[in-house]
């Protein structure tokens, strides 16, 4: 998976929003906040391939997670980051 | 502080990427109405792209913010849809045998610290003399066109493609003073298409070459001042070109042409603005004068008053549906313009009226007699 072109990860303050601003983006009109650990990871995954896997590492290292726990979560994030959609197959 | 000096200090940090001086800010701001001035100005995105950058307790309320995000997004959207479509009619027009020139647009966009954020016009090609009628037809077939807007003196015609105006121009600018008029055509006749194409950010962008787009963007600028207004918007881009290419311009070559078309004093008083109120260094502003700091003030009312191109104005939002008094109103703009302009410039202010005045006449000549 990948995050879809045109998406930026920007700081307002102290929070992160996702900014959509590509052409793929037309019509996206919503302001999506992310919390640390998401924007972490974003920061982290952007630009590269990456899978629920790579952000359960991602998160066990940072945050101390168990392996299961962190991939639960990986795999949460994954949901709804495909179902805006944010990242693409 | 006002709101206007509150709207200043954002946008110089928007168009030089800088942070915001908020020095002597007022305990509240009134963020609606300095967000007024920038919509009127058409500096939206670099206005909200400034504000989201002042610390935390700075900002506006959050909720203010996020729906500002949100235009700052569409601002950023409508401007990756220009690039594409400039990518696909160049090619179109290549293809067939055109080659065109981008003009202002993507093309100054990309001057800006975050090109993405300039608010989007419309697209303007360059076509020229040889091609134009072809290039009309082209696109008119392309976008289904059954109607194309011709603007006065065939300077240029306007068709819709995937919704949004696409101007395409016969020649860059008319003047309304005939022997200088004739000067700039020549000038303007020695572009060489071929010679100028460049590659920069993500669209394949012909433009302009510097020393012509030096005169050409402050004819525009003038152009525009004398007939409806001026609008922040044309300053900064005019500054942030003068800012980046200051050190490519043939400076005697410029002073001799502008000299030829009668703008160097107005060049010099409206370079106030790009000096004294954006912040462009002195250094980098071609023939800076102290000597017309006067009209700074001036020239900063009728901005702040008149506009993007003067649509803000309140002469264009009342005119009468009835047409006798329409024509007596648009009268009543072109002698109020007339004593406008005269303050920076006699012969111009005489000369454009003298033409839009006739240019009127003829229309209403047309009305009456039924022609087109």
């Amino acid at each position: 998976m990948k995050i879809i072109e045109g998406f930026k990860l920007r700081k307002i303050a102290n929070e992160y929003y996702v900014l959509g601003e590509g052409i793929r983006q037309m019509g996206f009109n919503r302001v999506l906040l992310l919390n640390d650990a998401a924007a972490y990871i974003w920061q982290e995954i952007d630009g590269k391939d990456f899978d629920a896997e790579t952000i359960a590492q991602l998160l066990s290292c940072k945050y101390g997670f168990e392996h299961d726990e962190a991939l639960g979560y990986a795999q949460q994030t994954v949901d709804y980051w495909l179902s805006v959609p944010l990242i693409e197959e | 502080m006002t709101n206007e000096e509150v709207f200043i200090q954002l946008l110089r940090a928007g168009i030089w990427g800088t942070e915001t001086n908020t020095q002597g800010w007022p305990q509240t701001i009134d963020w609606d109405n300095v967000y007024l001035i920038a919509k009127k100005q058409t500096l939206r995105g670099p206005f909200i792209d400034a504000v989201l950058q002042l610390p935390a307790e700075k900002l506006p309320p959050r909720n203010w913010y996020q729906e500002r995000i949100k235009r700052l997004q569409t601002i950023a959207q409508e401007n990756a849809k220009h690039h594409e479509i400039i990518n696909e009619l160049t090619t179109y027009f290549e293809e067939n045998g055109i080659p065109v020139l981008q003009m202002k647009g993507v093309s100054l966009a990309a001057l800006y610290p975050h090109p993405q954020y300039r608010d989007c016009g419309d697209i303007d090609f360059y076509i020229g003399k040889n091609n134009y009628e072809k290039a009309v037809s082209l696109l008119s077939y392309k976008a289904g066109a059954s109607q194309v807007n011709v603007v006065k003196d065939d300077k240029h015609s306007s068709i819709f493609y995937k919704d949004v105006e696409i101007e395409l121009h016969r020649i860059t600018e008319s003047i309304s003073i005939p022997i200088y008029n004739k000067r700039f055509q020549n000038l303007t006749r020695k572009i060489n298409f071929r010679a100028y194409g460049n590659k920069f950010r993500c669209s394949r962008n012909n433009t302009f070459p510097v020393q012509y787009n030096a005169l050409y963007l402050f004819n525009h600028i003038w152009h525009h001042f004398c007939i409806y207004g001026i609008g922040m918007k044309q300053m900064c881009d005019w500054t942030l070109f003068l800012h980046h290419h200051n050190k490519e311009i043939n400076l005697a070559e410029l002073e001799e042409n502008l000299k030829s078309i009668g703008l160097l004093k107005p060049w010099q008083m409206f370079g106030s603005i790009a000096v004294d109120v954006l912040g462009l260094p002195q250094e980098e502003f071609p023939f800076y004068t102290a000597k017309y700091a006067r009209k700074k003030d001036k020239i900063l009312q009728l901005i702040y008053q008149d506009g993007n191109f003067g649509k803000a104005g309140n002469w264009l939002s009342k005119k009468p549906k009835n047409y006798l008094k329409r024509k007596f109103h648009s009268l009543y703009h072109w002698c109020r313009r007339l004593v406008i302009v005269a303050k920076f410039s006699k012969r111009y202010a005489l000369f454009t009226t003298i033409d839009y005045m006739g240019y009127g006449c003829k229309v209403v000549w047309n009305d009456i007699t039924g022609k087109k």
